[in-house]
């Protein structure tokens, strides 16, 4: 068997047998499932409601809501959880066996350390993807019991956009797993990440770029696209910015979409609108185009995995 | 071609020279036995050999091919490694282990016959986390056996082992011994490296002090018996050093009434005796035995009292 599949494949079945991993499917599925058959409820609930005061529907909302309205409520969820279950499934991926030392057995059989990191990777992957896609795949079953009208290609867009996601915070907690000589280093590094991604990362590009556009001159539409770029490279704005391309038909509003914030991809604000205007009348530059956001994201599995098997190759064990 | 090869191996861990300018020769289809002291330099050899760690100087090669960072993947498909301070995956079970192996090596060994022949038949399916010590021993040397490999490398292979596993590992490795494969193990329980190694190698202070068979290393040590000698009270050092001056002792220990001399070949044993009595001591018996190996082993690293160990008793996992 090819070494880091065989890697894979043991990795996989450790974990597996771990309770932590049956409380996450446990979790994701739940979630998922029970969050489509309430969305569902909720919606025949209010039809019903509109069917007996039927003025009241006005023509402000976005027309009958359907499974990507569930998909914008999900993804501030999923934005939140998928990232926290994969960091603290693969935190301790090396460096735990590095101090537990079966990483000894690993590397006494013919195992390259790539071959160990790529292995984790894959197999840490499959750990978090399989109950997250799965979950998600599974609560579109629940459409067709119900009102709700299913929208098939975006839902599967969807659970891959998600098992992408899942595998860049994977990669991110392999990285930093590899990298590290000691359990708590590993825990520090992965935590750190995340909420330097969650919470600080947007939070500096703004003073940045308005520093920026003071040395440099920038006029408003560089500004906004500068803005927007940086908050695109963080995997979780990249995340929510290819969602809303899904569920909308304006690449501009989905670019838009960033500068609200990571969790807010539900409902655009009127900023939001506003730089979405902006945006489609200076037209979407290469840079800001779906493609270009993908490979942000994918550079996200690659940098960490680079960096920490680096670190990895070289160190004593 | 030869099995293992260490060219002026140096590793340096902060200012302590762990292993210094090192070489080491062991031939295709022998069985070496790797002695020393703890803290000699053993773990950090055996560490060079396996890639788990850089040397910062010299050449080693494992069946011919250089061991680079990455690049001894290939090699190590003919090697078998038992490694000093492993675990294992503690919910997988033995089986498990055993199938990763042989996916690994891409082997076609029967996971039962691995087990029966280590001595885990019927525990092929319990998780190892629940295994003990020296089942965990077992099970990975049986890993280490998949894919019939040309080197074994086993790094202090009867620890945590009773009396009756021990003589398992040593029916294991004459077996393999016989199947033509090369055998290097360290130990610092000196009793099974006597009884399987066609040759041994004693390394002290990270340098290799001496290399050779058994017998050899007893001619060139000059250590042909010991002579034990209980004495009435405690000897002087006056006693001591007169008879350490005799030609032919190689070295004189006493502890309490016990008196242990090492003699040459030419020195009769009547001649020590009578020196002890002139000196004033009363000797109350007497007993002579040829030097085994442990004797040589204090013979050769003898200094480093710091590094004595209860020989016998199974070292703890580093």
């Amino acid at each position: 068997m090819n070494p880091v599949l065989a890697v894979a494949r043991k990795d996989f079945e450790d974990a597996v047998r771990s309770r932590g991993v049956l409380l996450v499917s446990v979790l994701f599925v739940g979630l998922f499932v029970f969050g489509a058959y309430f969305f569902a409820d909720q919606v025949s609930q209010a039809a019903t409601q509109a069917g007996n005061a039927p003025p009241a529907q006005g023509g402000g909302g976005g027309g009958t809501p359907d499974s990507d309205t569930f998909l914008r409520v999900l993804s501030s969820a999923v934005t939140l959880l998928v990232p926290v279950v994969a960091l603290v499934a693969s935190y301790s991926a090396i460096v735990g066996e590095r101090t537990s030392g079966t990483l000894k057995l690993l590397l006494s059989l013919p195992h390259s350390r790539r071959d160990v990191v790529v292995g984790k990777l894959l197999g840490r992957g499959a750990v978090v993807c399989l109950p997250a896609v799965g979950g998600l795949l599974l609560s579109m079953l629940v459409f067709p019991l119900t009102d709700v009208a299913l929208k098939p290609v975006t839902f599967l867009g969807f659970a891959l956009l998600t098992g992408v996601l899942a595998i860049t915070f994977v990669a991110l907690s392999v990285g930093v797993s590899a990298a590290a000589s000691t359990d708590r280093r590993a825990v520090v590094g992965t935590v750190g990440a995340y909420i330097g991604l969650l919470v600080f990362w947007n939070q500096a590009v703004d003073p940045l770029v308005s520093r920026l556009a003071e040395t440099l001159d920038w006029g408003q539409a560089t500004v906004l696209k500068a803005s927007i770029t940086l908050k695109l490279l963080n995997p979780l704005g990249a995340y929510n910015s290819l969602v809303a391309s899904l569920v909308t038909d304006s690449t501009a509003a989905a670019r838009a979409a960033v500068t609200g914030g990571i969790q807010l991809s539900r409902q655009s604000g009127f900023l939001q609108r506003l730089y979405a205007q902006q945006l489609s009348q200076e037209g979407i530059p290469f840079y800001l185009t779906d493609a270009a956001v993908v490979v942000y994201l994918l550079l996200w599995i690659v940098v960490p995995l680079v960096i920490g098997y680096g670190l990895f190759r070289s160190a004593d064990l | 071609m030869a099995a293992i090869e260490l060219d002026g191996v140096t590793k340096r861990y902060g200012t302590l020279r762990a292993l210094d300018d090192l070489s080491l020769t062991v031939e295709e289809g022998e069985v070496f036995g790797f002695l020393g002291p703890n803290g000699a330099g053993k773990s950090t050899t055996i560490n060079v050999l396996l890639d788990f760690v850089r040397p910062d100087a010299g050449e080693v090669r494992l069946l011919g091919e250089p061991v680079r960072r990455e690049e001894s993947a290939r090699v190590r498909e003919r090697v078998g490694v038992l490694p000093e301070g492993f675990g294992v995956y503690d919910r997988l079970s033995g089986r498990k282990h055993l199938a990763f192996a042989i996916d690994s090596k891409d082997a076609a060994d029967d996971p039962d016959a691995l087990l029966e022949r280590v001595g885990l038949a019927g525990d092929g399916d319990r998780p190892a986390g629940d295994y003990s010590r020296g089942m965990k021993q077992r099970l990975v040397l049986a890993m280490a056996l998949v894919g019939e490999p040309d080197l074994l490398v086993l790094d202090e292979p009867s620890t945590g082992l009773d009396p009756n596993g021990a003589r398992r590992m040593r029916e294991v490795v004459r077996e393999e011994a016989a199947r033509g494969a090369t055998v290097f193990f360290s130990s610092h329980i000196l009793g099974q490296v006597e009884a399987v190694c066609d040759r041994v190698g004693i390394i002290r202070d990270g340098e290799m002090i001496a290399v050779d068979s058994v017998e050899g290393l007893r001619a060139a040590s000059g250590a042909e018996s010991v002579l034990e000698v209980s004495v009435a009270g405690e000897a002087p050092e006056a006693a001591l050093s007169s008879v350490r001056d005799l030609d032919g002792v190689s070295e004189v220990r006493a502890a309490g009434g016990q008196v242990t001399v090492t003699l040459g070949g030419d020195v009769r044993k009547t001649d020590v005796l009578n020196e002890l009595e002139s000196a004033g001591v009363e000797v109350v018996d007497f007993e002579t035995r040829e030097a085994s190996l442990e004797d040589l082993f204090t013979a050769y690293t003898e200094g480093d009292e710091a590094d004595e160990e209860a020989a016998g008793t199974g070292g703890e996992p580093a």
